[in-house]
């Protein structure tokens, strides 16, 4: 129950993935201080220039704070890619 | 000396209670140390003397803030262990300290700053010859560097925002005549330092350097990484202010630092630093130091901890050596061990701060082992006692030869 509650509090209405993926490009654009269309589809950690320790953090801070992600030492070693941070969400909305 | 006892709003996890109480000390200078209860359910602070009403009112605020700042929302850490030896059998219990005091083999000059006799001294030097040949079997290039570190360098890296706490800067006096004149006339130290108004230095262009390794990475900035990968050793002083808690030889506030470098890809830095911390594990062994090692962070200001230290520690980038203090066994609210060294991998942040590039041209990654050397023989002796002849059979036959 606790994670329908989540899912249907938090997420976007529309759970179509180019929606979410679209929710995160502008998320991280703000934190990245770039164009969300610069922002590829597989994106990560240390190879987008603006993607480092610091950013990476501020993302988890957000994605804490627009997803509820649980922040753990293994969410943010393991969320290191647009790709990973997609599939998080899914596996979250979908528990 | 007047104490204050406050309960924090929030329970100090137990993971931080170390951490929050070394930050205690930067919160407000009518504070002289800081102690926090085991369940985290208390602060007890000491003043320096009796403070008013409202100025207790200011301090408790202060000191809520800052814990509402680390401590809420913290990531707990992932605590890995990599090596522990801490309940081999050492033949010293006693604080070592009144000891090395009264044969003028610790002299302190101020806090934090002490001076070493030649026990000490040939202690040092025998840790110091291990390190050199463990830097030789990967053929570290020998490197000398500054005391004073430019501030535009320690800009670039956000040394500034992450650890402001524990600067210690470098001036002089400004170049102007009547200045100078009535600097030299007129300065005397007061009870509480020099008594020279603060518009008569410059504008801070250098510090004191809080790091060695920093130094290289400086070298090399701005320019493609020559044979793309290197290693390197250097030994130099270091100086990171510490407040209150600046006691012993545990804290100091300049100390001595041997480090092994790694700048290069980032298998080359990892598989190097694990080497070595494989070496340095059968030279421990070899003197019977009771020590682990385990994940570690900096210490991050208030600001910065919360993301920092959750990076670090996710990435598992730094591990401490942390030896055995047998004396603090039995003190309450105390942490029985001392951190005397550290392996540490920092990705590529020097790399992409500094700009030094790989022949692919992306960013260096950068590591270092890194020895506290004082804290080393402060260890020692608390394990060993002062008495040569009762030291493991290697470290006696190193001196003798």
């Amino acid at each position: 129950m606790a994670n329908l509650f989540w899912y249907k509090t938090r997420m976007p209405s529309e759970t179509d993935e180019s929606v979410l993926m679209e929710d995160l490009r502008s998320l991280m654009a703000g934190i990245f201080h770039m164009e969300a269309s610069d922002i590829g589809a597989e994106a990560q950690l240390g190879e987008l220039p603006q993607w480092d320790s610091m950013a990476h953090m501020d993302l988890m801070v957000a994605l804490e704070a627009r997803f509820g992600v649980e922040l753990t030492a293994e969410t943010i070693s393991q969320l290191i890619s647009l790709p990973a941070i997609l599939g998080h969400l899914h596996g979250k909305a979908h528990a | 000396m007047p104490e204050h006892r406050l309960t924090p709003e929030i329970a100090i996890p137990a993971h931080l209670r170390s951490q929050v109480q070394a930050k205690l000390a930067y919160v407000d200078e009518n504070i002289a140390g800081a102690s926090v209860s085991e369940d985290g359910g208390a602060i007890l602070l000491q003043l320096h003397s009796a403070i008013g009403k409202q100025t207790l009112e200011e301090l408790e605020a202060r000191v809520h803030s800052v814990v509402a700042e680390m401590a809420k929302g913290a990531v707990e850490p992932k605590v890995e262990v990599l090596e522990d030896h801490l309940q081999r059998t050492v033949p010293f219990a006693a604080d070592p300290m009144p000891d090395l005091l009264a044969r003028g083999e610790v002299s302190r000059e101020h806090a934090g700053i002490y001076s070493l006799g030649p026990m000490l001294t040939r202690l040092i030097e025998v840790f110091e010859t291990y390190f050199l040949q463990l830097a030789a079997e990967f053929d570290a290039s020998p490197h000398r560097f500054p005391t004073l570190i430019p501030a535009e360098m320690l800009g670039r890296v956000n040394y500034f925002r992450a650890f402001p706490h524990s600067l210690t800067f470098a001036t002089h006096l400004r170049g102007d005549l009547h200045l100078i004149n009535n600097f030299a006339e007129n300065a005397k130290y007061e009870a509480d330092g020099l008594n020279a108004p603060p518009a008569s230095f410059s504008k801070i262009q250098a510090l004191l350097s809080p790091a060695v390794c920093y130094h290289l990475y400086f070298s090399l900035a701005d320019n493609p990484l020559p044979g793309g990968q290197l290693a390197a050793t250097a030994v130099g002083h270091c100086f990171r202010y510490e407040s209150s808690n600046l006691n012993s030889l545990e804290r100091m506030w300049d100390f001595s630092m041997r480090e092994l470098i790694f700048v290069g890809p980032a298998d080359f830095v990892l598989q190097n630093r694990d080497r070595a911390r494989q070496q340095v594990a059968r030279f421990l062994e070899s003197i019977g130091l009771a020590y682990k090692v385990e994940s570690a962070n900096d210490p991050f200001f208030v600001g910065e901890f919360r993301k920092q230290a959750a990076f670090q520690n996710a990435f598992q980038l730094k591990y401490e050596i942390r030896a055995r203090l047998p004396f603090k066994a039995s003190l309450p609210f105390k942490d029985d061990t001392l951190a005397v060294g550290s392996y540490n991998y920092h990705q590529d942040f020097f790399g992409r701060h500094l700009n030094i590039k790989l022949p692919d041209g992306r960013p260096a990654h950068t590591g270092c082992v890194a020895f506290g050397l004082e804290r080393l023989a402060y260890a020692f002796v608390s394990q060993f006692g002062l008495e040569p002849a009762a030291w493991p059979s290697v470290i006696r036959e190193a001196l003798n030869g």
